[in-house]
């Protein structure tokens, strides 16, 4: 009876009342209070904290891990909220679909994370429509707001977003696109070399996301890394190459082939099609002086001149090279590496001359599939990303650099990819 | 008939009272039920299109949408895709209303709130699934009767009567199977696969329109069986 009653008035409020242009009406909630949110997403972060902020690619989440909480004996628990795991939240613009968050960095006050949204999603969607994206959709970048989780702001950019980075002052964030798919498509069309195959490199005013400049490449650039003024920025390129980029010179209105200087790895390079080194990742050495390039397809690192833009050594590390970090003391390098999973540990010596350390290996139950490294507590302690097997929930460890053993680890999304460390001043 | 009578005494009371300052809570009711909580023309769906709230209207109905009783205190939706009510009912109207996202403090917004609050007296209901289904596979085709069962609950409320495409919601509904039937033929998949695709995925996945998807929850497949056997039975 009541029940009717109230469709009955329903039905008639409907009648006399236009949607879009109410009345006033009585309210029962105080206006403050409407579409409350509940409990805040994730315990505001006091100051000094470190939090590590994760991409989970293949369930487009992140994780927000409290590295306190891992380098204090959190355990693993695949339940969302862990002791470490402060909370995962979703990112993306489609619900349902799988959007790919790839890469991510955080602004130096600890305020934001930038998220590059890949659309590259293998098995995501099936049908007459074909798989969904594929890298055939345009990449995104998500200005995430670290305090309460909310995307804040999203930019389109090109295909297949690879890095994110901002410049040390934070004034400028740069993308660089893994378009593997222009590479494919290059290759249908029997081009083997050329700007068919160039990806561009998008620089990015990390305030307002509005897109500054674009800067034709190489063939699918991934992993970059700024001097320490933010003027330089070196590139892997897949085609064998580095590209080292005048970011000074783009910024002043400089043309493409007056910003970017491209140097091979090998003295018999390949194709972005078929490499042989297989460029995938960079770390900018001390002072500047050196970028090393991660090797994906040889399992090789390469040193770069930065100043000379010439090549320099080249070191072969125990599994593919992925992506790593220099100590604050500019002495060792840690490279995460792949195939045989573990971490490598090499020496910096005189003119940046490498000697192997120390290679941490790893299990698939305890790390499989390292993928990047970051260097915290003073050079002690390594925070490590693991894809682990793509199905089940990945994990972010933490290695004590002196016994190489592994203190904590935490279970995060499925295909957690990059990290960003959100230090809150 | 006297019982009949007392409702209509009382809702016209009500109604007098409520166009004179209505009750945030009862407009939401309304607005929950109507279209026009989307300013697009184009839009003819409203949130009980695809949900129940509790109130018993179209029970033999099959929607795609969880009933929202309780939805207010959950702590996410949209199967954890969206972290906070707003976002839930936002995405609703973005993609499937032709809407924008609502504004938080604007009297409609406030009296949808209200409803939705109103029927939520549990505070700590816990999240729904919602298995949307990515990789489609075949099916085989089921008992047809049952898939005009299937029909009538599930798809005939906004496309129509099956194959004439009757009493559909507007002439943009499209008629089934006749629109999957050529799309099927140019596409040279079979109508059942097109079938499956568009019941699973909506307007996701790169479809387009304004359809939501049925997930595992809404329709199993058992059910999307039945009906390919009722909409494509050769």
């Amino acid at each position: 009876m009541r029940g009717r009653l109230a469709i009955v008035v329903a039905v008639g409020v409907s009648a006399c009342l236009d949607p879009q242009a109410l009345p006033p009406l009585r309210f029962d909630v105080p206006v403050d209070q409407v579409w409350r949110d509940g409990a805040p997403a994730v315990a505001p972060a006091v100051s000094g904290e470190r939090r590590l902020i994760v991409t989970n690619s293949l369930d487009d989440s992140v994780s927000v891990v409290s590295w306190d909480g891992l380098i204090n004996g959190a355990v693993d628990n695949a339940a969302d909220n862990t002791a470490a795991q402060l909370a995962r939240f979703p990112v993306g613009l489609v619900p349902f679909e799988r959007e790919g968050p790839h890469h991510v960095t955080v602004d130096p006050a600890g305020a934001f994370a930038f998220i590059g949204i890949s659309n590259f999603v293998p098995g995501g969607g099936s049908g007459p429509h074909g798989v969904h994206g594929g890298g055939t959709a345009d990449g995104r970048v998500l200005k995430v707001d670290l305090a309460t989780l909310r995307t804040v702001a999203a930019v389109r950019v090109d295909k297949n977003p690879g890095d994110i980075r901002l410049s040390p002052d934070g004034s400028t964030l740069i993308v660089s696109h893994f378009d593997l798919v222009r590479v494919a498509e290059a290759a249908a069309a029997g081009i083997e070399r050329g700007p068919e195959l160039d990806a561009r490199l998008a620089l990015l005013d990390p305030v307002t996301l509005e897109r500054t400049r674009f800067v034709s490449l190489c063939p699918a650039p991934h992993g970059v890394a700024f001097t320490s003024d933010g003027n330089t920025l070196v590139s892997s390129c897949l085609s064998d190459e580095a590209a080292v980029v005048d970011l000074a010179a783009a910024k002043a209105g400089a043309a493409d082939a007056d910003v970017v200087v491209r140097l091979p790895l090998l003295d018999a390079p390949g194709t972005g099609q078929l490499p042989n080194c297989g460029p995938y990742a960079v770390t900018m050495g001390p002072a500047d002086r050196t970028a090393w390039v991660s090797c994906y397809s040889s399992g090789e690192l390469v040193a770069v001149d930065v100043a000379a833009k010439t090549r320099g050594q080249t070191v072969a590390l125990p599994g593919l090279a992925v992506f790593g970090d220099v100590s604050d003391a500019g002495d060792v390098l840690a490279i995460a590496t792949q195939d045989t999973d573990g971490l490598m540990l090499l020496q910096i010596g005189a003119d940046d001359a490498l000697s192997a350390r120390q290679f941490i290996p790893f299990s698939p139950d305890v790390c499989g599939l390292p993928h990047t490294a970051l260097f915290l507590d003073g050079d002690t302690r390594l925070a490590v990303v693991c894809e682990g097997n793509k199905r089940e929930p990945g994990r972010v460890i933490a290695v004590d650099v002196a016994s190489g053993e592994v203190i904590g680890g935490v279970s995060v999304g499925i295909f957690p990819d990059d990290i960003g460390l959100q230090v809150t001043p | 008939m006297r019982r009949a009578l007392v409702v209509v005494v009382l809702a016209a009371s009500a109604m007098l009272a409520s166009c004179a300052e209505p009750a945030a809570k009862d407009v939401g009711r309304a607005l929950f039920r109507d279209p026009r909580l989307s300013p697009s023309e184009f839009n003819d769906v409203s949130c009980s299109t695809c949900h129940d709230d509790g109130s018993g209207e179209g029970e033999a109905l099959k929607r795609s949408g969880h009933p929202l009783t309780d939805t207010a205190f959950r702590p996410s939706w949209w199967g954890g895709n969206a972290p906070t009510l707003k976002d839930a009912v936002d995405h609703c109207l973005v993609f499937f209303m032709r809407a924008p996202p609502l504004q938080r403090d604007a009297p409609a917004s406030r009296a949808l709130y209200e409803h939705l609050l109103s029927i939520s007296p549990s505070t700590s209901a816990p999240p729904l699934p919602l298995t949307v289904v990515e990789n489609i596979t075949s099916l085989p085709k089921g008992d047809p009767r049952e898939g005009e069962r299937i029909y009538a609950a599930a798809c005939a409320a906004c496309h129509g009567d099956a194959f004439t495409g009757a009493g559909r919601l507007n002439e943009l509904t499209s008629i089934v199977p006749g629109d999957s039937v050529s799309f099927a033929e140019q596409s040279g998949f079979p109508l059942s696969t097109v079938i499956i695709e568009k019941v699973r995925h909506g307007s996701f996945f790169a479809i387009g329109g304004t359809m939501p998807p049925y997930s595992v929850e809404a329709m199993s497949d058992d059910e999307l069986s039945a009906l390919i056997g009722y909409l494509d039975p050769i």
